[in-house]
């Protein structure tokens, strides 16, 4: 899981996201701003022990893709990244 | 005395001459007129009434002929343009859009190959969630966002034709309830 680790703090290009459940529960990653988040999204999804894609993650109200990197989306220290269960209707 | 006469102030021996009438006339309208006033008041209506109804009639009939023209003119216009809007809005399908649509929602092949990736929203449309439009499907939130990105980009393209307005998507409303939902329960505990 390189560029992705759970806590911890410091340098290198590196910053803190939170990650942020429908249910509240916060879980906070240290990624790289050239790591593609599709390694977050499937640590996120590890750790809820659910499975990959299971969530939908959304950061400023704008879906994340996979393919992006923080880099891309202008994230900084101590960002919020919204965790969505995917909705189905009637 | 010159100026009650001209005036027309009630004189006291002037309330034997009135007709029953004019009486009448004065209990309707529940006050007491001076006779002379009462009198130039009486014709001026009276011949007012006629002419000014008369005239008010024409107008009356000129206004309506008009507004009524204006008024079909308006439905005809109206009705035109939602023809015309409809047809626009609602272009059939041609038969290589109906094979594709078909092969999109029944055709065989890999339930998780992406059909359509939407850039700007980053949505992607996989065969499995297409096929939520098919009869008595349940909607998802990924073809109801798309949709509505499309409908954003629309109205940018024609800022014209349609009106400007904000799209939330689908997740706005879950996550203002949840989050208020969990300030208030930790605000409480």
């Amino acid at each position: 899981m390189s560029g992705v680790t759970s806590g911890g703090g410091g340098g290198d290009g590196r910053m803190n996201v939170k990650v942020k459940g429908q249910d509240g529960e916060e879980v906070f990653f240290r990624v790289k701003g050239s790591t593609r988040l599709k390694k977050l999204m499937n640590a996120y999804c590890d750790h809820k022990s659910m499975r990959a894609n299971s969530f939908v993650f959304l950061f400023d109200g704008h879906r994340i893709n996979g393919e992006q990197t923080p880099g891309e989306l202008e994230m900084e220290e101590g960002d919020t990244i919204a965790a969505m269960l995917p909705q189905t209707g009637g | 005395m010159e100026m009650e006469e001209r005036g027309g102030a009630r004189r006291p021996g002037d309330r034997g001459r009135r007709s029953p009438c004019e009486g009448a006339v004065q209990e309707v309208h529940g006050r007491r007129w001076p006779e002379g006033i009462q009198d130039t008041c009486r014709g001026v209506v009276g011949r007012g009434r006629s002419q000014c109804q008369v005239q008010a009639d024409k107008a009356n009939a000129a206004r309506r002929g008009i507004g009524d023209a204006i008024n079909i003119r308006l439905e005809e216009a109206s009705s035109c343009r939602l023809k015309e809007d409809l047809r626009k809005l609602f272009t059939p399908l041609t038969n290589e859009d109906e094979t594709l649509v078909d092969s999109s929602l029944y055709g065989s092949g890999h339930s998780k190959k992406i059909l359509v990736l939407h850039e700007p929203s980053n949505i992607e449309i996989t065969r499995e969630e297409l096929g939520c439009l098919r009869p008595r499907g349940w909607l998802n939130d990924e073809v109801i966002n798309l949709y509505l990105e499309l409908l954003k980009e629309r109205a940018k393209r024609e800022p014209t034709r349609f009106l400007k307005c904000h799209f939330f998507n689908t997740f706005f409303y879950k996550k203002v309830i949840w989050s208020a939902f969990f300030a208030f329960y930790i605000w409480n505990s």
